[in-house]
């Protein structure tokens, strides 16, 4: 594990130095290039100066030469400002024509300047030629050359000596504690996890750790941790075996790439008996699912692998005892970077609900074939009934009005000639009639209800309660307080309901008789989640023990003395409200009144 | 120990006789009057003059004050052309009194002046003229525009530049000028500014010289050499 650090090309080490150096570069560069530049601008600086030093001290001479045409003597002047540094080559011109030079003309790398020369002569300035100077840069950038190989030499010794402390300083300070530490966890083993980390370095004992010595600590810490949790990972693991492989259901996990199992729960050698080995080899599976089932199960399993989708499927296994075993499998396909790499799965033996299923589906069978017979038979035998029943009553019809109608020619023509006795008996037949008539007419009705279809409309049931109630009124000519709430809409068959309102208003109208103050009231309210319209009275009331008769035909809770009816009308209104779908029920306290709520859809 | 004596005696008068044969003058005139070959006009009289007394003319150049100083001093022997009364500001310097020739100072332009009113005439002009001339500097009005330069040629370009008006040179440095360079634009101006005679100055030690050179100054101009001369060197200038 040991290596020179230095060599080594990721290490910090090595980094580092690679950083301090180009660093160091850079900033000298920056440094350097800043300096050298001003250095070379203080240089043309110096060279304009020199141009403005000819300009004041030297132009105005040779202007005076050239204005007396001295040529030796603007030769002699010329080579007294040659000796200025940088100054290569000058040159005086005449019209154009070059009078005197001195030096050598540079093409390149040269500032140049160029003078005016005048004379004051006849008290007029005039224009006598021109001062060419040229300065060559070549000295600033020898010079320039020179300071860049100086600072470079001196950086690149600098920085050698500055990047190798700085490596030592690491190596010692940080990089040999991190091979330590490398080599120290490269060698720790889980099952070892209690030996420490020592470092060749002195420990500081004070409240302020450095940072390897936080490390190490961080080290220690993360042992200790690492310990407790593999400890927890194994009672896990071992708690989630035991939880797992004692469960009826066969946890497994096929690889896709392989197609074999990697793991079969223990179970499947109660269940299958085969040993739990023979899960492990190629086509084992596949091999003893039932052939019947082996097409649909292996074409299930593919396109729901190839959809990506978890899946369950029920089939058959033959064990190794020839039995017939139901497997339900409820399957889960593992997938990486959304690729389907494993099937993970449990197993559960369904036989006994399958076979019970089957035997349940043979019984159902027989009571559907069972009850449609019945049904079939019952709906003739219903028919037959209701018809016998509409010709029974129609038929009773004529000679009732035959015993009553002759029962008042007797009373009109005879009545004078039977005493009193004769007549009362008289007037009961007459009683005794209209009552079975009225009777037959109920049970027509009842028919009629049972039979008619139903057309539904959208109906104000407010409205029609007000002109039930109204007509009660003008029938009986009595006073009750009525309260209806308004625009109470449902939809129903119009003549049926009308039914139903004529039947519960008149009992409320009836049974209110011998209050003084008598209240009926229509509305809505919500009982046991549901709506429910309500029609409530202040009437005589019922014992809530007969509840459950008062919607049958012809039971009566009073006697027809006390108040008259034929004890049919709540049976018609049950059956209207359950032939809409709805639901009926009453609540009443005797004495005090009774509420009778419904709805047309339940 | 006489005979060493002698000796030395011999030999000190030897050289004595030899340094006698030759006289070196300071020259500060300038072709046609005077040349470093001993061919100018003053040269050639001074040549013939001193040749005529038995010593041989040598000649150096220096500049004028220079030159002063030096004779005086007795570096060299004498001046070949200066004007009089020198030996008052220089005591070591004897006039010889036949002048060797007349100098004339004159004005050379483009256009035609009229210098009818002497140096008075110059004022409304520019004029240029050579650094040194004392006569010039001198009598030249000082309101004058007045440039001074250091050389002949230098007058001549300003001249052709028109840098000035006119130009005050010596007469025959300036047709010397003006002829060999071609120039036919510019012309002698009259009459000239100035006239003056100039004379051969030697040292005091060579006193004894003066009237044999002055008689034989007067000989050539009476005996027409000296007129040869002028004939051979100036007349083709005019």
């Amino acid at each position: 594990m040991k290596s020179n650090i230095y060599g080594e090309k990721n290490s910090i080490a090595r980094k580092l130095l690679v950083a301090v150096i180009l660093m160091s570069s850079a900033m000298t560069i920056l440094t350097s290039s800043y300096q050298l530049y001003n250095n070379y601008q203080r240089y043309v600086g110096e060279i304009n100066v020199r141009f403005t030093e000819i300009q004041k001290i030297h132009l105005k001479n040779l202007s005076d030469r050239l204005w007396t045409a001295d040529l030796q003597a603007l030769k002699s002047n010329l080579q007294e400002i040659a000796v200025l540094p940088d100054i290569q080559y000058m040159e005086i011109t005449e019209k154009n024509k070059i009078i005197s030079s001195y030096g050598s003309k540079q093409d390149s790398n040269v500032l140049e300047k160029t003078f005016p020369m005048t004379h004051f002569h006849k008290d007029k300035e005039m224009s006598i030629g021109t001062l060419f100077v040229q300065a060559t840069l070549n000295n600033a950038d020898n010079q320039v050359l020179t300071q860049v190989l100086e600072i470079l030499i001196s950086n690149a010794i600098k920085t050698f000596f500055l990047a190798g402390f700085i490596l030592f300083i690491f190596n010692y300070l940080v990089t040999r504690h991190l091979h330590s530490m490398a080599e120290f966890a490269t060698q720790l083993d889980i099952t070892k996890l209690d030996s420490q980390l020592n470092l060749d370095r002195k420990t500081t004992q004070t409240n302020n750790p450095d940072e390897i010595e936080i490390l190490v600590q961080a080290f220690s810490s993360m042992q200790e941790k690492l310990s407790t949790s593999i400890t927890q990972l194994k009672e896990s693991e071992l708690h989630f075996k035991q939880l797992v492989e004692t469960t009826t259901a066969i946890p497994w996990e096929i690889d896709l790439s392989t197609n074999l199992f990697t793991y079969v729960g223990p179970q499947a050698l109660n269940v299958l008996g085969y040993p739990i080995t023979d899960w492990y080899t190629e086509n084992f599976w596949r091999d003893h699912i039932n052939s019947k089932d082996t097409e649909y199960v292996l074409k299930l399993r593919k396109k729901s692998i190839d959809a990506r989708l978890d899946f369950e499927l029920e089939y058959r296994m033959v064990s190794k005892d020839g039995r017939t075993i139901w497997i339900r499998d409820d399957v889960k396909v593992v997938l990486k970077d959304n690729k389907a790499i494993k099937l993970q799965g449990y197993m559960f033996d369904i036989t006994k609900r399958k076979l019970d299923e089957i035997e349940l589906n043979k019984h159902r069978n027989n009571l559907e074939k069972l009850i449609s017979e019945r049904t079939t038979e019952l709906i003739a035998s219903n028919k037959e009934l209701e018809s016998f029943a509409y010709s029974v009553s129609h038929d009773l019809r004529a000679p009732l009005r035959g015993i009553d109608g002759f029962s008042q020619i007797l009373l009109e023509d005879f009545g004078h000639e039977l005493d009193s006795t004769g007549l009362d008996y008289l007037t009961r037949i007459r009683t005794a009639a209209q009552m079975m008539g009225q009777i037959i007419n109920d049970l027509l009705l009842l028919s009629r209800v049972t039979r008619q279809d139903i057309v539904l409309t959208e109906i104000n049931l407010s409205t029609l309660a007000s002109s039930v109630l109204t007509r009660l009124k003008e029938n009986t000519g009595r006073n009750v307080q009525v309260i209806i709430e308004d625009n109470l809409i449902t939809e129903a068959d119009q003549n049926l309901i009308t039914i139903v309102f004529e039947n519960l208003f008149g009992n409320a109208w009836k049974y209110t008789n011998n209050n003084e103050k008598p209240i009926i009231e229509f509305s809505k309210t919500i009982k046991n989640n549901k709506t429910y319209f309500y029609i409530k009275d202040n009437g005589i009331g019922f014992n809530m023990q007969f509840v459950d008769k008062i919607f049958q035909p012809f039971q009566r809770l009073h006697s027809s003395s006390e108040f008259e009816g034929t004890g049919i009308g709540l049976a018609n209104v049950s059956r209207v409200i359950h032939r809409h779908g709805g639901d009926i029920f009453a609540e009443s306290t005797q004495g005090e009144g009774s509420t009778f709520y419904f709805n047309f859809s339940s | 120990m006489l005979k060493i004596f002698t000796s030395l005696i011999l030999i000190l008068f030897s050289f004595s006789i030899q340094a006698a044969k030759e006289i070196t003058l300071n020259t500060t005139g300038k072709p046609p009057l005077n040349t470093p070959q001993l061919t100018g006009f003053m040269d050639l009289v001074a040549k013939e003059a001193f040749r005529r007394i038995g010593y041989t003319l040598k000649t150096i150049q220096l500049p004028a004050e220079r030159g002063l100083i030096n004779v005086n001093a007795g570096l060299e022997d004498g001046e070949m052309s200066r004007i009089s009364g020198l030996d008052k500001l220089y005591p070591n310097l004897i006039q010889v009194p036949e002048k060797i020739m007349d100098w004339e100072f004159v004005a050379f332009s483009s256009n035609k002046i009229k210098l009818n009113q002497g140096w008075q005439s110059l004022l409304p002009y520019s004029v240029a003229f050579i650094n040194g001339w004392k006569i010039l500097e001198k009598n030249v009005p000082k309101k004058t525009d007045i440039t001074k330069v250091r050389t002949p040629e230098q007058l001549f370009l300003m001249l052709s530049k028109n840098r000035a008006d006119l130009i005050l040179y010596e007469r025959w440095g300036g047709l010397l000028y003006t002829t060999t360079n071609k120039i036919t634009t510019i012309k002698q101006q009259q009459p000239p500014l100035a006239t003056k005679k100039m004379f051969i100055y030697l040292h005091k030690k060579h006193a004894a010289l003066i009237p044999k050179l002055a008689s034989s100054l007067k000989k050539m101009k009476h005996d027409g050499s000296y007129k040869a001369i002028y004939n051979k060197i100036l007349a083709p200038l005019e």
